[in-house]
């Protein structure tokens, strides 16, 4: 043994801890854990949700706009019929987050007679996420729009005007009305977005949100803001409106109610898919992320996919009337929405299909149409060209056609949805129709967990 | 039988219009005894409807709030304007105009509101806050010597307090406390008179919404709705302070509309009004629809401020703010199509009342993509220019800030004056006035440390310049 060289070798491993050591502490798994409480400073506000000059704090007594929803101000829609004044006795103020501060968030940031209420849960996701993040970062957090706008009162005032039996917990009240209804459901299951490596993968993610655009969102300055494609919000009329990074508000409603307007009380026309789950829209906006409920678990799978465009190549873009024996070629453009890529290196990926109809279970195809190039997560989708020609012969009726991703290594073949639990897209065919009743084009997509 | 139902149709409907008749002439009947003549710009007589008419309600509709009827649409007529274009007024042309660069000629601790300049040019009427409190005081300030007197003090801020030049006296909504539970602090809005100083003041009304409190142009009658019943103006003589509620009813003019039902049903905005500064006429708007009322025959019109782009916009463009032109001609207005605050972006729209000629413009830059916001808008006498507070960035600590802008209303073009200061970022709605002889513009120019107010002075290229 040299000692010469034993003695530097010491000395590399002292110098190596030394340095290693800190990182090793800094290193150290976290646990996340979602906090209860969010403390905000609170300011008079201006209609724009800015902070009104002079910088002014909400004190008790206070009744402008940004102090509290029932306000008395000109150039505002304060509730003409009563003001009341700023509910805290403090400024900062501190308050739970979810029996108080989203419950008052949600409705300032989406219409909730407008909008789908699976859009408004994952509204009330990106929303709450979006607190977690600067609450972790740090941040003295407003009542602005430089935050997230937060006006007391914002849920007792959604029409018509109610105030709940127990203010401290108003969900638990029985005397909500139907908006408020819709606004504690959204945010009732208590889900974040995280987003991270091991073992950090648990911390809330940046959440940016915004109200519309068309066509494309655009990248923000995180790696799960990346502009995607978003093909529903294709309407003429949309206007750009907001930043563009994350969710989008109103594309959000498009999705879950599969429709080229997001307003409840409008129909612009079918889009050829719809996501019935504020999971899937997440997926869709925010590249790579994950849902976790209050307790830090995560519910969504590792592999997952979302269908933006379906095209059936019959005139109306409906699915056509099929008959066994038959020949239907169609294509799907299929968004990869896992936190990871989808490579051809060594690994294969195909779009395929069962066919499902009561009574006579549910039959796996073979028609599987395999990727040929990597697919990265997010953007761009990869669009499957398929030829349905292997239907059931069941008999008449309405058949359910369920698309869903199947990974193949030299280990197996694996569906995304038995083996992962992401929702498979289930559509209804008539088979060698005609059929009695309109089946609507998408039938339930389950989260199998 | 088709022809029979058709007959039998058309009979209905001409009973229906006789009863519309009855109930227009029964609700605006006698509005006003002493109104004076109209004015000959006024081209909207009620049209003959050509859809086929309602039928009429088949109970009578009910007194006070909740005042959203169920009924369908009562076919109020839609407001008709001459058919070709009136030549504009001869104006100055704006280049030959100089802007002052702004003076800061008074600064507060707490936010400073402006109401409007009185007539002779030198005074200003404005609020000032008082910090740590919710009250703030109603002033009269020499923008030329500094003086201030404080005619009142108030709760809340409830609308701009008005100038009464017969009594040279102020009125003014103020809070009162109603209810104290816990830290449930509810308030009533009561309506008071100051002659001078906080002293010496009176209260008028128990209960008057500051939001739409309006004095006549002749100043003899406050007008204004109470909140126990947001469909019936109430009229009070300043002078023997007596109180009637005018036969005015909007509950028949608060119709549903179609494809806006999930917005309107349970919402009652309240209604604003602005008098034509001749008297003739009376603008009246809210959130879902905006009249015009001739106080002479009692006739109301509708119109409409804008297209509706459904996918761009909650409702259809309404307004926040309206301002008659000094001459009559025009309305201007704030207009967002955003259903509740905060509002995603705010534009001006310019009425021509003789022409229907209407311009939606948007002064100001996108602070975001969409996002832009006319705040204020102040005419000058000469109604051919409109200065207007249009946002043109957000600060790096989130406030906004506005440039000033001057609007040809008869081309329908703006520019920003003053492009390197910023303005504005307080109360939307009392940062921007014109004095009566055109030749200043006060505007709020506050920082986030202090309210300040500015003085611009506006006068003809190579006049020799005063001191505000």
């Amino acid at each position: 043994m040299n000692p010469t060289k034993s003695f530097g070798a010491l000395f590399l491993l002292f110098i190596t801890l030394s340095i290693s050591a800190p990182q090793a502490i800094a290193r150290a798994p976290l646990s996340y854990s979602s906090p209860s409480q969010i403390s905000v400073r609170m300011y008079w506000l201006t209609a724009s949700g800015a902070r009104r000059e002079p910088y002014t704090l909400c004190a008790s007594g206070h009744t402008q706009w940004g102090c509290t929803a029932f306000c008395n101000e000109p150039g505002y829609p304060c509730e003409g019929s009563q003001t009341l004044a700023y509910p805290y006795t403090t400024n900062p103020v501190n308050i739970q987050i979810e029996t108080d501060y989203l419950l008052d968030v949600v409705p300032k940031e989406v219409s909730v007679e407008a909008f789908h209420p699976t859009a408004i849960q994952a509204q009330a996701i990106a929303a709450r996420s979006y607190a977690y993040w600067h609450i972790n970062q740090g941040s003295t957090i407003n009542n602005s729009a430089q935050f997230q706008v937060f006006v007391p009162h914002a849920f007792e005032a959604l029409p018509p005007t109610t105030f709940p039996d127990n203010p401290s917990n108003p969900c638990t009240n029985s005397n909500l009305n139907a908006d408020q209804h819709i606004v504690c459901n959204a945010v009732a299951p208590r889900y974040y977005i995280a987003y991270g490596t091991y073992s950090n993968d648990d911390l809330p993610a940046f959440t940016e949100y915004f109200a519309d655009i068309r066509n494309r969102t655009v990248s923000g300055g995180q790696p799960y803001l990346i502009a995607v494609d978003d093909p529903i919000s294709s309407h003429p009329d949309i206007g750009n409106d907001g930043h563009g990074h994350g969710l989008s508000q109103k594309g959000a409603s498009r999705w879950a109610r599969g429709d080229l307007s997001y307003n409840l009380n409008w129909d612009f026309g079918a889009w050829s898919g719809r996501w019935e789950r504020a999971e899937q829209i997440l997926v869709h906006y925010y590249t790579g992320i994950h849902i976790r409920d209050g307790s830090g678990t995560r519910l969504t799978p590792l592999y997952r996919w979302n269908p933006l465009r379906i095209t059936w190549n019959t005139p109306d873009n409906r699915p056509p009337i099929m008959y066994h024996g038959g020949s239907y070629p169609m294509a799907i453009q299929v968004q990869n929405t896992s936190p990871y890529d989808w490579p051809i290196n060594g690994q294969f990926w195909a779009l395929s299909y069962h066919w499902a109809k009561a009574g006579f279970g549910e039959t796996a195809s073979d028609n599987r149409v395999w990727t040929t190039v990597d697919v990265p997560k997010g953007d761009p989708p990869y669009t499957f060209s398929l030829t349905i020609n292997d239907i059931p012969n069941w008999g008449p009726g309405a058949y359910t056609l369920k698309f869903d991703m199947l990974l193949f290594t030299y280990g197996g073949t694996y569906w995304f949805s038995t083996t992962y639990g992401w929702p498979t897209y289930n559509v209804s065919i008539c088979v060698d129709g005609p059929c009695k009743v309109f089946i609507p084009i998408v039938l339930n997509t389950t989260m199998a967990h | 039988m088709k022809r029979l139902l058709s007959i039998a149709g058309g009979v209905l409907g001409l009973l229906a219009l006789g009863a519309l008749a009855v109930i227009l002439a029964f609700t605006f009947g006698g509005l006003r005894a002493d109104v004076k003549p109209a004015s000959q710009a006024f081209q909207s007589p009620i049209e003959t409807p050509t859809q086929p008419p309602y039928p009429p309600p088949a109970t009578p509709i009910p007194p006070g709030p909740p005042a959203m009827p169920t009924v369908a649409p009562t076919p109020i007529p839609r407001c008709t304007f001459a058919a070709r274009s009136a030549p504009a007024e001869p104006a100055t042309p704006l280049e030959t105009y100089h802007f002052s660069d702004p003076q800061v000629v008074l600064t507060h601790t707490g936010a400073v509101g402006i109401a409007s300049w009185l007539p002779d040019s030198q005074h200003l009427f404005i609020t000032q806050d008082i910090p740590n409190t919710n009250r703030n005081s109603i002033d009269i300030f020499n923008v030329r010597t500094g003086e201030l007197i404080t005619y009142a003090e108030r709760v809340g801020n409830g609308g701009k307090p008005i100038w009464l030049p017969a009594l040279r006296a102020i009125a003014y909504v103020t809070l009162v406390e109603e209810e104290h539970h816990e830290q449930r602090i509810s308030y009533r809005p009561e309506l008071w008179v100051s002659y001078g100083n906080s002293q010496q003041v009176e209260r008028l009304a128990l209960d008057a919404l500051g939001l739409s409190l309006v004095a006549e142009p002749d100043g003899k009658h406050l007008w204004y709705f109470s909140r126990s019943d947001l469909n019936r103006l109430q009229q009070l003589n300043v002078e023997t302070r007596t109180i009637q509620p005018a036969p005015l009813d909007l509950t028949s003019l608060r119709y549903l509309k179609p494809g806006l039902e999930w917005a309107m049903r349970d919402r009652s905005p309240t209604f604003r009004m602005v008098w034509q500064p001749d008297g003739s006429q009376i603008a009246l708007y809210s959130q879902f629809w905006t009249f015009l009322l001739d106080t002479q025959t009692n006739q109301v019109c509708e119109f409409d401020l804008g297209e509706y782009i459904s996918e761009a916009m909650d409702i259809p463009p309404w307004a926040l703010e309206t301002q008659w032109s000094p001459n009559g001609r025009y309305l201007a207005f704030i207009t967002t199509g955003t259903l509740s605050v905060p509002f995603r972006r705010t534009e001006l729209t310019i009425l021509d009342m003789e022409t229907g000629e209407r311009r939606t413009l948007s002064p100001g830059l996108d602070i975001a993509p969409g996002r832009h916001y006319v705040t204020d808008m102040a005419w000058a006498p000469d109604s051919r220019y409109l200065a207007v507070l249009g946002t043109v960035r957000i600060t790096e600590t989130g406030s906004e800030k506005e440039g000033i802008f001057i609007v040809d209303v008869d081309q329908g073009e703006f520019h920003q004056i003053l492009s390197n200061y910023d303005f504005g970022g307080g109360l939307w709605g009392s940062q921007l006035a014109w004095d009566p002889s055109g030749s200043q513009l006060a505007v709020n120019c506050p920082t986030p440390e202090e309210g300040r107010l500015c003085i611009i002075l506006v006068r003809p290229k190579g006049a020799q310049e005063e001191q505000p």
